[in-house]
């Protein structure tokens, strides 16, 4: 809803004020908007950066023991203290990010696209394909996650390799249901309507005009899936089905550090914290978007 | 009204047998042999026959999932493999510790959200909002089971007010037991919930109607309260209706830590111990929570909003 | 129970520091003839260390517990330790295991056997069970009989295959005969199947109910249980030890946790806490009122070798791993000191020979014999262990990284406790080494059994999934079950010990400490080597 629109349909007395404010504070918002992305973005740059260029940084072995050294608290020489085999934790930390930031990328990534393919032609389609790809949503949905997951770390193994799979099979659903629902407004639009009278193929009108108005709400849907896809590594380690030792990744980090919570505190805390700045760099930039774009979003596409 | 209740009773039919089929797979596909897991290291292989078939294992897989789609059509799940009890009495007592929590856990998080979501849409873009909405990403970003012994460091070790895990016993102490719980939970949903009210009373509060009144000069803190809020109510249902499955899942470490006998905790031991007819129910007994949630939800979303035909 | 599926490392457990190896008391010798009449009067001084003070009436234990009594307290059917602990409370069997390593008196006050060590006569005690009948003859027979009956008790008959059969001499006299000389018989009568239960009341409300509903002769009964949340016992008011128990009610309540366990103890809404973690105790001690109790248990932890994946079938490979495997600085660092360094393939049971050497830490040892095997350039490796115990993971980690010394290059893999258990027990997969998959504590207190389980080929599990198989060893186990004479099963034992531990099955680290965290109110509380208390003893004070 634009300043102005709502200006020229107040009218009358006192109108002139009510838009002179609503234009201010729409500046205002597009200004905070900006900082936000802004701010969230340098976040996860700046972790990603260090994370991925560690050995250029002067990072060492994350996996270097030093049994004499071991739980040391933070200190000039280990910043992040060192854990119960006298590891850095801090270069675990960095180290552990190029596995957690691509987990939850890729994964996030890969649902969303497959996700949104699927949702946004089942609801242009519409018929059987729809009522098929409904189906499987809610299917998806109403299965219980842990037990999917559970199920699929024990198959495969250890390693990451049934957290990616889990993850994206399960993930998809959601922006498949966003993408649907969205899809089926846009499908009313004069647009695409147009589109149709114009005799463009199904193909080019999905992925060519609908598409892009369809994404919105699911990018910044998207940001918080990040969060809680590296959160997820973290309930595995934590329920004994984490990467494989000794493979630095956060939540194993923290879910090796919280059985010396009550003595050590930095082991399982100071790595909680890092991935509490990533998320909320992530949060960040998802607020950033959504103000950006209107905040015409929400987590819903229900029916 | 009926006729859509109907409709989508259907529609659960396939959802439903998706889900029993899917676990029921999944569960027979994880390697680890019950019989062998029950007796033990030193048994011989006669002995994991004699189990096998004494538990009904020995059957054809079909005619395994048949039974048991048979059995669950007339609520009865069978007797849990590991703990030699019925599955339904299993569940029927942990389900009340899950309830109970969820119950909190949302009551609390609205709790938190909505004064916060307030404030935060009020001054928006001033100090108060960003430290609220800061807030709410740091708590939304921690590891649950890392919140929920940091509060139990707190509020039961340093301040003595709460008991650090459990159940507790009586009504009383089943709540006491649940406020720990209940706030991981909580501080977890609130920041979900927050972002949605706050764009949600920011919209309203921009819509002409409230500037209307707003110019009409009424009270500002009577249209929060009797516009703004109602308006706001529908996409926090929706968020919560869409959260729950989520939620369900969330549980299985809360439980873990707070030591509560609850059915997340049990699916864990049920997994740990290939307890397939616990297993099923359980993740049949979570799906259908998760339909007839979202069917509530959209049931109360038409109530509240009039525009919403069903 | 010998399947502990929570394996940690240090799943441990027990009592009063009995290291020694060959004590001998009580009347469970071949030849004494008028059996436990001696023991009779020692059996109260067993058990935990003396504390001063008079035992007073009353209190309410509560005991955070890192098990759940689920299967029920049946003592026939597929418990696990966290039912046969609560079960020991609830239950006699003829004879009872208590903190050393001997055999005492329980529903049988004295007992004797033939010469040829076929027949034996158990003379029966006046007793009642919790609902107030008296404990006949029959009901000896009738559990005796279901303990030895495989169809029944699918999971321990085979500690009783032995015996022919029960019969009743007159109503206080029982005697079992057997098919064959079985050493160990007396010892595995102490096992919990072996309870003795009212043969009335199950066969009246059926084994499984029984589960829910036990009624046994020991010194407390159930008042509750709730499945996955807490059970509590209280005294049974027929016990036969008229003075005891003195507690008023003990509450075990489940909690997983480790570190909740230690916030419940801590914060005194419990006064007991079991599996204290290695590196929480300092600072529990630390705390006023309460201290860590740390006591021998009958349990151990090894790295078990598949000898039928290659390498691990060179004798000299599976040496020099143990050669290089710095047992001392792995307890000290991940252990903070609590346990033993091993130097056997089985725990330290009955016949245990503290003089074996354990292989110290050498490397030059260990490249030597590198050097001398099939695989002088080193080779790769999968180490398996159950993930989530932090523990074995940071053992494995140390492992890791000292085998790399010698061109071992170990790949950890973490899995699921269960589907561990099954894949190494098919001796299946790419894997070669593996963290004690079988969890390890022995139901019994001599050597029989786990012996028998970790070096025999023909048991049900091909040696413990090494494969180990020296038909002379096998002879040998074979030879101790049939020798009555102790001291010649001390020997026969110790030699087994000798040759196994040469030939490296394993690379045993460790005979584990049981760590349980008691409130200094809680007067003569201890953990027997073998998992569970005796709680008939415990009293509070004020």
């Amino acid at each position: 809803m634009s300043a102005d629109a709502l200006g020229l349909k107040l009218g009358g007395p006192g109108g002139q004020a009510v838009v002179a404010r609503l234009r201010k504070r729409a500046a205002e918002e597009r200004r905070w908007a900006k900082v936000t992305l802004r701010v969230g973005i340098a976040i996860v740059a700046i972790v990603a950066f260090v994370c991925f260029a560690a050995p250029l940084l002067g990072f060492a072995d994350p996996n270097q023991q030093n049994l004499l050294g071991a739980l040391k608290p933070p200190s000039l020489e280990h910043p992040f203290g060192t854990d119960a085999l006298g590891r850095d934790i801090l270069t675990r930390v960095v180290y552990g990010g190029r596995i957690d930031l691509t987990f939850a990328v890729l994964t996030t990534i890969a649902a969303f696209v497959l996700g949104t393919l699927v949702g946004a032609v089942a609801g242009y389609r519409g018929g059987w394909l729809d009522t098929f790809v409904n189906r499987l949503v809610d299917t998806v949905v109403a299965f219980p996650f842990i037990v999917f997951i559970l199920a699929i770390v024990t198959i495969t193994g250890p390693g990451l390799k049934g957290a990616y799979i889990g993850v994206i099979a399960v993930s998809w659903a959601l922006y498949a249901r966003m993408a649907r629902a969205e899809m089926l407004v846009e499908r009313e639009r004069e647009y695409i309507l147009a589109a149709k009278t114009l005799g463009y193929s199904t193909r080019r009108i999905v992925f060519r005009h609908a598409l892009p108005n369809v994404v919105r709400a699911s990018i910044v849907f998207s940001m918080a899936e990040i969060v809680l896809n590296i959160l997820l590594l973290s309930s595995l380690s934590y329920l004994g089905l984490g990467v494989q030792p000794p493979t630095p990744e956060w939540g194993a980090l923290v879910a090796e550090g919280q059985d010396v919570l009550l003595t050590s505190w930095w082991v399982a805390t100071l790595p909680g914290l890092v991935i509490v700045l990533v998320g909320i760099g992530f949060s960040l930039i998802g607020d950033g978007i959504a103000d950006r774009f209107g905040r015409d979003f929400s987590l819903s596409g229900g029916e | 009204m009926g006729a859509y209740l109907l409709r989508r009773a259907v529609q659960a039919i396939p959802v439903l047998i998706g889900i029993s089929l899917a676990a029921f797979l999944l569960i027979h596909l994880v390697p680890g042999d019950p019989a062998r897991i029950l007796l033990g290291a030193q048994a011989t292989p006669k002995a994991v026959a004699t189990l096998h078939e004494q538990l009904g294992l020995d059957r054809p897989l079909p005619t395994q999932y048949l039974n048991f789609i048979t059995g669950a059509v007339h609520f009865e799940f069978g007797e849990s493999l590991s703990q030699k009890v019925g599955v339904g009495k299993l569940i029927g007592t942990r389900a009340e510790v899950t309830l109970l929590l969820l119950m909190m856990a949302t009551l609390l998080s609205i709790t938190i959200a909505v004064p916060l979501a307030v404030a935060a849409a009020l001054r928006r873009n001033r100090p108060v909002d960003h430290s609220i909405r800061l807030f709410s990403m740091f708590t939304f970003a921690m590891p649950s089971f890392l919140l929920g012994l940091l509060l139990i460091l707190f509020f039961s070790l340093k301040l003595k007010w709460l008991p650090t895990s459990g159940y507790g016993s009586g009504f009383g102490g089943h709540l006491r037991a649940l406020i720990l719980p209940a706030l991981t939970v909580g501080l977890y949903l609130a920041p979900i919930l927050l972002r949605t009210l706050r764009i949600g009373i920011i919209d309203t509060l921009g819509t002409e109607y409230i500037e209307a009144a707003r110019a009409r000069g009424l009270a500002r803190r009577l249209i929060i309260f009797k516009h703004v809020l109602k308006n706001s109510v529908i996409p926090t249902v929706t968020v919560l209706g869409l959260n729950i499955g989520f939620l369900l899942s969330g549980l299985v470490v809360i439980e873990n830590v707070f030591s509560l006998p609850g059915l997340g905790s049990e699916l864990v031991t049920a997994i740990g111990n290939r307890d397939y007819p616990t297993i099923q129910a359980l993740t049949l007994v979570f799906g259908v929570s998760v339909v007839a949630i979202n069917l509530l939800t959209d049931l109360l979303y038409s109530y509240l909003d009039p525009r919403v035909r069903l | 129970m010998v399947l502990v599926l929570s394996i940690a490392l240090g799943v441990t457990v027990t009592a009063c520091g009995g290291s020694s190896s060959t004590e001998s008391t009580g009347g469970e010798s071949a030849e004494s003839s008028e059996g436990g009449g001696a023991s009779e009067s020692k059996e109260a001084a067993e058990g935990s260390e003396e504390t001063p003070g008079t035992p007073v009436k009353g209190g309410v234990l509560t005991f955070a517990r890192s098990e759940d009594t689920s299967p029920g307290l049946n003592p026939i059917g597929l418990p696990t330790n966290g039912s046969i602990f609560v079960m020991q409370q609830i239950f006699d069997q003829l004879v009872e295991t208590e903190g050393d390593k001997e055999v005492h008196p329980g529903l049988a006050r004295s007992w004797e056997s033939s010469k040829d060590g076929l027949h034996w006569t158990f003379h029966l005690r006046e007793a009642e069970f919790s609902n107030g009948e008296p404990v006949t003859a029959e009901d000896v027979k009738w559990s005796i009989e279901c303990f030895a009956n495989p169809k029944i008790d699918v999971s321990y008959a085979f500690l009783a295959e032995s015996i022919k059969d029960v019969k009743i001499d007159d109503p206080k006299t029982v005697t079992i005969d057997l098919k064959k000389v079985d050493a160990p018989f007396l010892y595995n009568l102490a096992v919990y199947a072996a309870a003795i239960r009212p043969k009335k009341v199950v066969e009246e409300i059926g084994e499984k109910e029984f589960a829910q509903h036990p009624v046994g002769s020991g010194p407390f009964m159930l008042k509750q249980m709730v499945v996955g949340q807490q059970t509590s016992l209280v005294p049974n008011p027929h016990y036969w030890r008229k003075n005891e128990p003195y507690l008023e009610e003990v509450v075990f309540q489940y909690v997983p946790d480790a570190n909740t366990r230690v916030l419940k103890v801590t914060s005194g809404e419990a006064q007991v806490a079991n599996e204290i973690p290695y590196n929480q105790v300092e600072q529990l001690n630390e705390a006023e009122g309460l201290e860590v109790q740390v006591q021998d248990t009958y349990s151990w932890s090894s790295v078990f070798l598949n000898q039928t994946k290659p390498p691990l079938e060179d004798e000299k490979i599976r040496q020099a791993l143990n050669y290089a495997t710095p047992k001392e600085a792995i307890l000290e660092s991940v252990f903070h000191g609590f346990g033993e360094v091993s130097n056997s393939n089985t725990p330290k049971l009955k016949f245990w020979d503290s003089s074996v050497q354990p292989y110290p830490y050498d490397l030059e040892k260990a490249e030597e014999l590198m050097a001398e095997s099939s695989q002088p350039n080193g080779f790769k490796l999968e180490l398996w262990v159950p993930g989530g115990e932090p523990a074995v993971v940071q053992t494995a980690e140390i492992l890791k990284q000292e085998w790399a010394k010698i061109g071992v290059n170990v790949d950890i893999v973490p899995k699921e406790t269960s589907a561990l258990i099954s894949a190494w027990i098919e001796g299946k997969g790419g894997m070669a080494a593996t963290w004690s998959p079988l969890g390890n504590s022995s139901d019994t207190i001599t050597d029989d059994e786990i012996v028998g389980l970790i070096l025999n080929p023909d048991a049900g599990l091909h040696s413990n999934g090494t494969y180990y198989d020296n038909p002379k060893v096998t002879k040998m186990m074979t030879e101790a079950r049939e020798t009555l004479d102790e001291n010649e099963r001390a020997q026969i034992f110790s030699e087994i010990q000798q040759i196994a531990l040469n030939e490296a099955p394993s690379v045993p680290l460790f005979f584990t400490k049981s760590l349980t965290a008691v409130h200094d109110e809680v007067k003569d509380f201890s953990t027997f080597p073998i998992g569970w208390w005796p709680l008939r003893e415990v009293w509070m004070e004020g």
